[in-house]
C-alpha cells in the first residue's frame, strides 16, 4: 500500500485541499472564512502546498480590489486522491 | 496520525467541502438571462438561415454577440457572489456542455429551422423558448448533482476544448450561412 502523503497529514491541510476539490479556484478571503483561520495560517500552509507542488497562488483582481486566488494544480489533485484513497484504507482496516 | 483520528479528520474535511458546495448559488434572474439568451439565438441563427435579406444575418450576428456577452455577465456575478470559480458551471451551465443543454439547442435549432421553412414563425418562437427552458433545466440538474458530488461535478471542460467546441460551431454556422 502507498504511504500517507506527509504534505497532507495535517487535518488542516487536509481540509483545505478537499475543500479545493470542488472548485477550480477560490479566492483567498473566502477560503480563510470557511476554513475560520487567520490569513497567517492559511498563507503557511499555502507555502508549503505550493512547494510541494500542489497548490497555485495567483494574483488577480475581484470586485475591483486586488485579491489572491488558490487552486490545486495537478499533481495536487492526484495527491489528494491517493492520499484520501489510502486514509480509506487504513481506516477500513480498523476492526 | 492514528486510524479514529485519521477517520475524524477525512469526515471533517469532506463536511466542509460539501458544506461549501451546499452554499454554491446561482446569481438572481441566472436563469430568466441564460434561458432568454439562449432563446434569443435560436430563434436568430434559424432567422438568418432562412431569410434571405442582410438584416437576417445582423440578426444571426447580434444573437451569438448577445449570448456571448450574456455568458461573461453570468460567469462575473457568478465569482463575485460565490468568490469561487467552478469550471464545471461555466462549461456545463453557460457554454451548455452537459449533454441535456447540447441536445436542447440541437433539436431546437433544427426544429426552428424546419418550422422556419414552412414559414410557421409562432412555432419558431415557441421552439426557442423550449429550448432556452430546456437549457436552464440542465443547469438546474448540474448545480443539483454538483451539491450531491462536489469533487466530481465541479470540473469542467478545459478552456481549450471549450474554445475549439466554439470556434467548430461558429465555423459550422458560417458555412451553413454560406450555403444558403
Amino acid at each position: 500500500m502507498t504511504d500517507l502523503d506527509p504534505h497532507l497529514q495535517a487535518p488542516a491541510r487536509l481540509k483545505l485541499v478537499t475543500m479545493l476539490t470542488a472548485v477550480s479556484e477560490a479566492e483567498f478571503a473566502v477560503l480563510r472564512d470557511r476554513l475560520e483561520v487567520s490569513d497567517s495560517v492559511l498563507s503557511k500552509h499555502l507555502a508549503a502546498l505550493g512547494e510541494a507542488g500542489y497548490v497555485r497562488v495567483r494574483k488577480g483582481v475581484h470586485l475591483g480590489r486586488r485579491t489572491t486566488w488558490v487552486s490545486l494544480t495537478t499533481t495536487g489533485r492526484t495527491a489528494v486522491g491517493d492520499h484520501v484513497a489510502v486514509l480509506r484504507a487504513l481506516i477500513a482496516d480498523v476492526p | 496520525m492514528e486510524s479514529g483520528s485519521d477517520a475524524d479528520a477525512l469526515r471533517d474535511a469532506e463536511r466542509a467541502r460539501d458544506a461549501w458546495a451546499q452554499a454554491v448559488v446561482l446569481p438572481r434572474g441566472h436563469d430568466v438571462a441564460i434561458g432568454g439568451a439562449v432563446a434569443v439565438q435560436v430563434a436568430t441563427t434559424v432567422i438568418g438561415l432562412t431569410v434571405d435579406a442582410p438584416w437576417a444575418l445582423w440578426a444571426l450576428a447580434g444573437g451569438l454577440v448577445l449570448f456571448g456577452v450574456v455568458a461573461a455577465i453570468q460567469l462575473w456575478r457568478f465569482t463575485r457572489l460565490n468568490g469561487v470559480r467552478v469550471g464545471g458551471f461555466a462549461s456545463r451551465v453557460v457554454f451548455g456542455t452537459a449533454a441535456t443543454a447540447s441536445l436542447a439547442e440541437g433539436v431546437s435549432l433544427v426544429a426552428g429551422y424546419a418550422a422556419a421553412v414552412r414559414e410557421l414563425w409562432w412555432l419558431v418562437a415557441l421552439i426557442s423558448v423550449a429550448g432556452g427552458v430546456a437549457y436552464v433545466v440542465s443547469g438546474r440538474r448540474w448545480l443539483h448533482a454538483y451539491r450531491q458530488e462536489p469533487a466530481r461535478f465541479g470540473a469542467g471542460e478545459s478552456a481549450l476544448w471549450l474554445a475549439l467546441a466554439v470556434g467548430l460551431a461558429v465555423a459550422g454556422l458560417v458555412l451553413l450561412v454560406l450555403q444558403r
